[in-house]
């Protein structure tokens, strides 16, 4: 790609990546670490990359890239055990999306990526496949998963206004 | 090292690419034995290392890979078969059949509808502010050889025109005494009205004399339909009162005579031009002496390009032409060391042509 279509790729994308990684690593500063790294791996290799298919290879990069940081900084006292449990809700919501949202939070890391790529980006198993490096069979199954927990989250349906 | 169902994903990786020494081996393994779900998509993913999980042997699992078009519809299917409704991966034979089997159940009917809901959106209001600290700057790099070549090239050739035209001063285009001077018409049949470009043969005039261009909002002039000869006409200028610095050197840029009027005498035809004006082409304190355009010309040639002058000026007045959308024609003999003998500059409007001498 040339100069010109590097630029459009950070007008288009950059806060694509940024939201994706936000949801998933729940922190700015790290979350615009992850995006200047993606951005600055995709410059390296600018000339590389066919203008095309680089928003597959920005959000590839940039999920690996948050995957490396979150391996590195595992600490598992970090990590909310309890709210993995998945909860059922008994309040009463008057927005699901808030909802979801914060039923999303809660899910594994994979899970979530894989749920919010499916969703936020449109990518089919085989594209997530391959952002992610897992098979379409395990993309499927991670999102079967995401989505039955959220449905438990919920709650019964009245919860549900 | 607390493995659970929140990150047990970080560490498969490190499972998976068989990462782990025995000991944290020991203690995922312990993990799936307690969640088989998760031992199943464990294996899944990948082919276990053997050597580092000597008991978990690598299974097959396809057997418990579903295909949901061919998974009945009942109780114990029917969540997964409306996430699968929704994910796009029923045929449209299942899905019917999903939707009527709902249909018949309301509760069944509003957990179909409420997963169909589960799709998350992303909030817009979370943007990335600092994008242009991302982008990278377009460097031009111009060629500054070919851009100096190119502004050389422009510049001898305005020189080289400016030089030639300064040449041509020795045919004096300026009035006579009597305010005439001779033109030759160079053309066949005359017919009123016919636009001819003259070429100025002689001149005989005074410098002073301001000389008019052609107006052509007068038409007065007819000429004999059967005039098929070169006739040699004198060409009656009439002063205009208009101001013009006597010092100017003027030059015909442009004579057009849309009509004129012949006075036939029995040695010439006198053609009485409207009135009009001759703006000058530019003022003689203006224009460096022919040595100096000449000295510049050869320096800029020298440092330019090997090209020749002829050669220069012929790339400037494509150049010219091209940029300032002019109709310049230059047309040249040289001799055998390369330097101009003979020229010709013309376009619409005007016809020069000259010979030059070499010393």
């Amino acid at each position: 790609m040339t100069v010109a279509e590097y630029n459009l790729s950070v007008e288009q994308y950059a806060d694509s990546i940024f939201r994706f990684i936000v949801k998933n690593l729940k922190d700015k500063d790290r979350s615009r670490d992850v995006v200047q790294d993606t951005f600055t791996k995709l410059w390296v290799r600018y000339t590389e990359i066919n203008f095309e298919k680089v928003k597959s290879y920005l959000f590839t990069t940039a999920y690996h890239t948050m995957i490396d940081m979150l391996r590195k900084e595992k600490n598992i006292e970090d990590i909310d055990v309890a709210n993995f449990l998945p909860e059922t809700r008994h309040e009463q919501y008057s927005d699901l999306k808030e909802v979801l949202d914060e039923a999303v939070g809660k899910l594994p890391e994979i899970q979530r990526s894989v749920l919010m790529l499916r969703d936020y980006e449109g990518y089919n198993y085989k594209e997530i496949e391959t952002i992610t490096g897992l098979n379409e069979n395990q993309v499927k199954v991670y999102i079967y998963r995401a989505r039955k927990y959220l449905m438990n989250y919920i709650g019964s349906i009245e919860t549900v206004i | 090292m607390k493995i659970n169902r929140q990150n047990y994903e970080l560490f498969a990786i490190d499972f998976i690419d068989g990462k782990m020494n025995p000991s944290e081996a020991a203690v995922f393994i312990a993990f799936l034995a307690d969640n088989p779900d998760i031992a199943q998509e464990i294996e899944l993913m990948r082919e276990v290392d053997t050597e580092v999980v000597p008991q978990f042997q690598k299974q097959d699992f396809s057997h418990l890979m579903k295909d949901y078009n061919q998974v009945g519809i009942n109780e114990n299917t029917f969540e997964e078969l409306c996430i699968a409704y929704h994910e796009g991966d029923l045929n449209s034979e299942i899905r019917q059949r999903l939707f009527e089997y709902a249909s018949l159940r309301p509760e069944r009917k509003k957990l179909l509808e409420i997963y169909g809901r589960l799709k998350i959106v992303p909030d817009t209001s979370i943007v990335y502010h600092a994008k242009s600290d991302l982008k990278q700057k377009i460097i031009l790099r111009p060629n500054y050889r070919r851009a100096a070549l190119i502004a050389t090239f422009a510049a001898a050739a305005s020189l080289a025109v400016v030089f030639m035209l300064r040449n041509t001063h020795s045919v004096s285009n300026t009035l006579a005494d009597n305010k005439t001077t001779s033109i030759t018409l160079d053309t066949g049949n005359y017919s009123q009205n016919q636009v001819t470009p003259v070429s100025v043969e002689t001149a005989a005039v005074k410098q002073d004399q301001p000389v008019t261009e052609l107006q052509e909002t007068r038409r007065k002039a007819h000429l004999e339909p059967n005039d098929d000869h070169l006739k040699k006409v004198t060409l009656a200028a009439i002063n205009d009162s208009s101001d013009s610095n006597s010092t100017d050197i003027i030059r015909i840029a442009s004579i057009k005579p849309k009509s004129v009027q012949i006075e036939e005498s029995p040695e010439q035809l006198a053609i009485v031009l409207p009135r009009a004006e001759i703006k000058p082409l530019y003022n003689e304190e203006e224009v460096a002496p022919i040595e100096e355009i000449r000295e510049k010309t050869n320096e800029i040639v020298a440092k330019a390009s090997r090209l020749s002058v002829d050669e220069i000026i012929k790339t400037g007045i494509n150049g010219l032409n091209t940029i300032a959308e002019t109709d310049l024609n230059y047309q040249s003999r040289t001799d055998k060391k390369g330097r101009i003998i003979e020229f010709a500059l013309s376009s619409e409007t005007f016809n020069i042509k000259r010979k030059i001498r070499n010393n």
